[in-house]
């Protein structure tokens, strides 16, 4: 018995891109990218001809309505349904069957496609199903009731004579090697002691094959990263199997635009301008497959730029606006680790102000993480007062216990430049 | 040991004091005196040394410092110059400042602001303090602090409200966005329900429509009426009608048919006459003249064999003729060739033949000798038939030359070519062979005498028929004629033979065709002998006498035997009609009777006239009644229809069924419709509906431009706060800072024990913040005290407290407290009793007694001296 399928999960329909400037031209390709991806996953599916397409959850970003994600959602996999192409989709903590059920009116589909296209506890009664796609081959799969879930492990049948010579598939959306998670944490040694022949996951968003061997469990990833944490290529798996034995198992990218880091130390750099060109330099050696790769550049070194750098209000603006873009990359963040070229050992023993500053700050007499959780909970306060909805809210208050670490080493950092200035005035 | 004391002054030729000396304590020194009592003059003797001031004044200032007791001398420039030396590290400046306090100073300070105030505290270099960097930290970061600041005086910063506010305004985009999207679910809700109420209309609205039309079907049936005895005896009025038709083509056609009859009648007269003239047939002997069509194709059939006969019997007659001509002249032809054969004078043609043979072979021999004898091979035909064919084979080998060379050897040209070359050499061997011959037939004559007898034979030869040879030179000539002459008569013989043979032949052959003629003629007259026996028969049968006319005999008997029986049948017509008039009116009366038409009387023949209306009235009312039928039924159909229809719905009550009734389903129906319109449409937007992604995007470009904002705003704030900590620090560590809140203390009774040299105010227990410019006019002049004394406390140390070289000076004040009440001024006589510790203190004052009694009450040591 020979068949294929392919195994994609997280697309997130309806998530913007987070960390991003005005990105200008790009910006339509940004938001095409997702509904793209998840296009070329349906004409790859029909391409390759495979006999069943696995949605391992998290298909939308939140209950908010996003009309045109979920009608999107549905013609593609009405699209593969009149292809002959079955689709299995379970829910995740972002799409949860609660979500679905409050937006049935998007999954309610013609009794033609009734066995091509399962959405577990949606056209399904309960949340834990198996299918039968062809002879000789089960999904096994569990979807989220909430935004939360247990271990949905035990819920799922064991391996037994009936069903050990047929291809067993775990569909679940989980926390793999996680102990303590509200989304349903799972062990290996549970999905192995459960004896299904691969695993299609879904939850994490970097592609991952986390187990080889007799077992196969994968992580599809997300189709399209969106974040700059979700760094590298993204996409879905294309599986082909024969019996028990996967014959090939094989990652395809399938995203347009893609995250990337990279690292320019600035210590040949004397001014901004020095520093706006390395990295345009540096940027115009990329060469990736995607249509757009989004660069966040760490600028690095002692370097006598650090202050045009630090005076600059807007550092990814200003490079943007006098530098562009070059072919298919786009810097949309730079974060400027760099270190003023100071000789603090000349004002470490000042008897002023300065001497007490750097002797403050370097043996944490002065504490920056204090000062930085006074001025936090004044802005806190402020948000709250400001009217905000909750979303920008929460994200505001969260930036500031996010960015506590960066903003006082910045603020370290530009004190000890300062002192190096107002030191070397007051010398003159 | 760094305090710096005066212990004694020697005053002398100064301001009218003279050789005045004044000793003085370590502490605290009171020097009292009315005014003009000399305090002034002996505070500008001292103060004038330190600040080196020249004069004319004489004396001197024993000081006391580091275990060295000097003199300080005053008088003019050079002298004070030599003070230098004791004195180097006091500056006049320092001095004037920092150690001298007049009323004046005082005043100063009741107005100063608090820069002014602050700038009194200098450090040891009598330099303000921190002024360099404080005034840079502040340049740089107060400006700032107030460019990045989330908040303002004003509340929320002008650039981050405005952001704030962009922020809002694309949540609410994005929440109105999310609405719309959110109807799209309750549209496809409402339109499914609302389908279902459609439906439900429509199905009412159906039904209702069907009982209506069911209703009105009822209606009409009960206004239908029926006589069924006339839909009973349709059939019989339908025969009625057909009678009637009959009768009125009839009564209508009655003079025409009397008419016809009469027409007919003449006809008839007309034509029997002419048939009499083709046919003697009398009137009482027309009936039994019965002639079919088979009689008529009969007689063509006869008088077509006959005329067939009589054409080929003349047909053979003539052609008789022709041969029997034909004989007689080939017979004449035959005679006109013996006569021309005979003219050839050839009796026996194979002697004939014979002899002319013999000419030709003496001719030939004759010829041959003597062309032996002239010395010619061949005569001249053979020469020139040679001659021809060795040009021919020249040709043909030439061509074939040409042919190997332009290589068209076509297979046919071939044949041809190698048939021509066979020929040519065939005809030259001919010749050869002949010539051969000729030389062998010359063995057989002598030549002369040979000559002779060819001669002499041939010139018999020719006699014998006629000819006549000459000998010698004419010979050949003479015989070659006979010979061509013999020739043509044999030829001429020969053809005549072939001639007289052909003739023969052919009058044989018409001599026979002849014979079959005249039997055929026979066997013809003989088949109408036989015809006309058969026609005898045929036309007593047919009681005719000749088939002659026998077209127009047979047409015109038609004619008459239809005419007569159109004449008897319109005559019965005639008769009938009486009879069938009357008969229909019975018939007529007893269907008015059966179907009880009361409308209508019994009926006469006499009533003939009318009886097309009555038949037309009854026609209509059966009409009627047949419409009638066939309309109820079509209702009762109708209603069948509509039960069933109504059999199918859910039964509907409704309190009438009336068009209203109708008109109201409908309504809702239309309503509904257009409500599900409405929606689809509202679905159908809702679908092209987008931008929620983008501003989500957007949403989130902006909170991602505010947080590195506010970032930026938190970093300057973290290093304001971090240089406001540190000039705190700096402010707690300075030695004249903390001596000057210690004194301020001490001067203000402990009422206000903080000075924050920042702000610029000063607090205390239980007393908030003042601002040095809000402050009373005497705590200002506290406050400067204490900042003086803190000056001149800390004079003789660095900012670390350490000694810096300098000494610890006295300080000289000049009655300057004047304006202090009594708590005030014992409170700073106390401090500075605290004060003269370090700093030995000459406190000159008018107001003995209250200083005294101040002195007394605080048991402060001191030292009095009374001017």
């Amino acid at each position: 018995m020979t068949f294929s399928f392919i195994h994609l999960a997280d697309i997130h329909l309806g998530r913007p891109f987070s960390d991003l400037p005005e990105l200008g031209e790009k910006k339509e390709l940004c938001n095409q990218a997702c509904t793209r991806s998840f296009n070329k996953i349906t004409d790859l599916a029909i391409s390759k001809k495979v006999d069943f397409v696995l949605i391992a959850g998290d298909s939308f970003d939140s209950e908010e309505h996003d009309l045109s994600s979920k009608l999107l959602f549905r013609e593609n996999l009405k699209r593969l349904a009149d292809n002959g192409i079955k689709s299995y989709i379970i829910c995740g903590n972002h799409d949860s069957i609660e979500v679905y059920k409050k937006n049935e009116s998007y999954f309610r589909f013609d009794s033609k496609y009734d066995g091509l296209i399962n959405i577990t506890g949606v056209n399904t009664p309960e949340n834990i199903e198996a299918y039968k796609p062809i002879d000789g081959v089960n999904i096994y799969s569990a979807s989220f009731k909430s935004d939360e879930s247990e271990n949905q492990l035990k819920y799922l049948p064991k391996i037994d004579d009936k069903n050990s010579k047929d291809f067993n598939i775990g569909l679940l959306h989980c926390d793999l090697d996680k102990t303590e998670s509200k989304y349903a944490p799972t062990s290996r040694e549970d999905l192995r002691n459960l004896g299904y022949d691969y695993y299609a996951l879904g939850h994490i968003h970097i592609p991952e094959v986390k187990e080889s061997g007799a077992v196969k469990i994968v992580y599809a990833g997300s189709p399209q990263g969106r974040t700059k944490k979700e760094t590298g290529a993204h996409g879905c798996y294309y599986a082909e199997i024969n019996g028990k034995t996967v014959e090939k198992l094989e990652f395809i990218p399938t995203d347009f635009v893609r995250f990337s880091t990279m690292d320019i130390d600035c210590s040949d750099c004397e001014n901004k301008l020095d520093v706006f060109e390395e990295i345009t330099n540096s940027t115009s050696n990329i060469n990736e497959d995607a249509e757009l790769s989004l660069l966040e550049i760490n600028l690095s070194g002692v370097t006598n730029a650090y202050k045009d750098l630090t005076e600059s209000e807007n550092l990814i603006e200003e490079y943007r606006q006098n530098f562009g873009d070059i072919g298919k990359t786009a810097v949309y963040r730079i974060n400027n680790d760099t270190v003023p070229c100071v000789n603090e050992s000349e004002f470490a023993e000042d008897n002023g102000i300065i001497g007490i500053i750097h002797r403050g700050v370097e043996k944490g007499e002065i504490n920056l993480g204090e000062i930085y959780d006074n001025i936090s909970e004044i802005h806190e306060a402020i948000y709250k007062k400001l009217g905000l909805d909750s979303e920008s809210k929460d994200f505001l208050t969260a930036s500031l216990k996010v960015d506590k670490e960066e903003i006082t080493e910045s603020a370290k950092k530009e004190i000890k430049s300062l002192c190096s200035e107002i030191y070397s005035i007051d010398k003159v | 040991m760094t305090k710096f004391k005066i212990s004694e002054t020697k005053i002398d030729n100064f301001n009218e004091t003279n050789n005045q000396l004044y000793t003085f304590d370590e502490g605290i020194n009171i020097i009292c005196g009315d005014n003009e009592a000399g305090k002034s003059t002996l505070m500008d003797f001292v103060k004038n040394i330190f600040i080196r001031k020249s004069s004319s004044a004489k004396g001197y200032v024993k000081c006391e410092y580091e275990g060295e007791s000097f003199n300080l001398i005053a008088g003019e420039t050079k002298k004070l110059k030599e003070n230098e030396k004791y004195i180097e590290r006091i500056t006049a400046h320092d001095f004037q400042t920092g150690f001298v306090i007049n009323i004046d100073d005082l005043m100063f300070a009741k107005k100063a602001n608090a820069e002014e105030l602050l700038n009194t505290i200098k450090d040891s270099s009598g330099n303000a303090v921190n002024q360099k960097q404080e005034e840079y930290a502040a340049l740089i970061y107060d400006a700032k602090k107030q460019k990045f600041s989330l908040t303002n005086s004003n509340g929320l910063s002008t650039n981050f409200k405005r952001q704030f506010d962009n922020l809002r305004k694309m949540d609410e985009d994005i929440k109105k966005l999310q609405l719309k999207e959110e109807s799209y679910n309750s549209v496809c809700q409402s339109i499914t329900l609302l389908e279902e109420d459609l439906r439900l209309a429509a199905e009412k609205l159906e039904y209702a429509e069907i009982l209506f039309q069911k209703n009105n079907a009822l209606k009409e049936k009960e206004n239908i009426n029926i006589n069924k005895k006339v839909l009973e005896y349709k059939s019989e009025f339908d025969k009625l009608r057909e009678e009637f038709g009959a009768l009125n083509s009839l009564k209508r056609n009655e003079e025409a048919v009397t008419q016809k009859i009469e027409t007919n009648k003449k006809n008839f007269d007309e034509n029997f006459k002419k048939l009499n003239r083709l046919e003697d047939i009398k009137i009482e002997d027309f009936d039994g003249l019965n002639l079919e069509n088979e009689d008529l194709k009969t007689g063509r059939k006869l008088i077509e064999e006959e005329k067939n006969l009589i054409f080929e019997q003349n047909n053979l007659q003539s052609k008789t003729d022709e041969l029997a001509e034909q004989i007689d002249n080939l017979n004449n032809c035959i005679s006109s060739s013996d006569e021309r054969r005979n003219k050839l004078n050839i009796y026996d043609i194979n002697e004939y033949k014979s002899d002319k043979d013999m000419l030709i072979s003496c001719y030939t021999r004759f010829s041959d000798l003597k062309n032996r004898m002239s010395g010619e091979n061949f005569n001249p035909k053979q020469k020139k038939w040679f001659e021809d064919m060795f040009i021919m084979l020249f040709v043909i080998l030439g061509l074939g030359m040409l042919g190997s060379v332009f290589r068209f050897w076509h297979s046919s040209v071939k044949y041809v070519f190698i048939s021509m070359l066979l020929v040519s050499i065939v005809g030259i061997n001919t010749v050869i062979m002949q010539k051969l011959s000729a030389k062998k037939q010359s063995n057989q004559f002598s030549s002369d005498e040979e000559l002779v007898q060819c001669e002499k034979t041939a010139i018999k030869l020719a006699k014998k028929y006629g000819y006549d040879i000459q000998p010698g030179v004419n010979f050949i000539v003479t015989a070659n004629t006979v010979i061509e002459k013999m020739k043509s008569n044999i030829a001429e013989y020969e053809n005549i033979d072939s001639e007289l043979l052909r003739i023969r032949m052919d009058l044989e052959r018409a001599k026979t065709k002849l014979a079959e003629n005249e039997k055929l003629s026979d066997e013809i007259t003989e088949k109408l002998e036989d015809l006309a026996k058969e026609k005898s028969k045929y036309l007593e049968r047919i009681h005719l006498s000749s088939t002659e006319n026998l077209e127009e005999i047979f047409e015109l008997t038609k004619d008459l035997k239809f005419t007569l029986k159109t004449i008897s049948e319109s005559e019965t017509d005639l008769q009938n009609l009486e009879k069938n008039i009357e008969s229909f009116t019975d018939n007529l009366n007893k269907f008015i009777e059966n179907t009880g038409l009361n409308d209508f009387q019994k009926y006469s023949k006499y009533d003939y006239p009318k009886f097309d209306e009555v038949l037309s009235k009854i026609d209509e009312i059966v009409c009627g009644n047949i419409a009638n039928e066939q309309a109820l039924s079509d209702i009762d159909l109708k209603i069948q229809k509509y039960d069933e229809q109504a059999s199918v719905y859910p039964h509907y009550e409704f309190e009438k069924m009336e068009e209203e009734t109708l008109n109201e389903l409908k309504n809702i129906v239309k309503s509904k419709t257009e409500e599900k319109a409405r929606l689809s449409q509202q679905k159908d937007d809702l679908e092209k509906v987008s931008g929620l992604y983008d501003l989500r995007n957007a949403k989130n470009v902006e909170l991602n431009r505010i947080r590195l904002a506010i970032s930026k705003l938190i970093q300057k704030e973290i290093i304001y706060n971090v240089i406001g900590i540190a000039k705190d620090k700096f402010n707690e560590t300075q030695p004249n800072f903390v001596s000057a809140k210690e004194y301020f203390s001490k001067i203000t009774g402990g009422k206000y024990s903080e000075i924050d040299f920042e702000t610029k105010t000063i607090s205390g227990d239980g007393i908030g913040d003042k601002d040095w410019d809000n402050l009373s006019r005497g705590t200002k002049e506290q406050l400067y005290l204490a900042l003086r004394l803190g000056y001149a406390g800390n004079y003789s140390k660095d900012l670390k407290g350490n000694p810096n070289g300098k000494p610890d000076l006295p300080i000289i004040i000049d009655d300057a407290f004047v304006n202090f009440d009594k708590e005030r001024t014992s409170a700073i006589l106390k401090c500075l009793s605290e004060f003269s510790k370090t700093n030995q203190v000459l406190y000159f004052t008018c107001h003995t007694d209250s200083v005294k009694e101040i002195l007394k009450n605080e048991k402060i040591k001191h030292n009095y001296i009374e001017l």
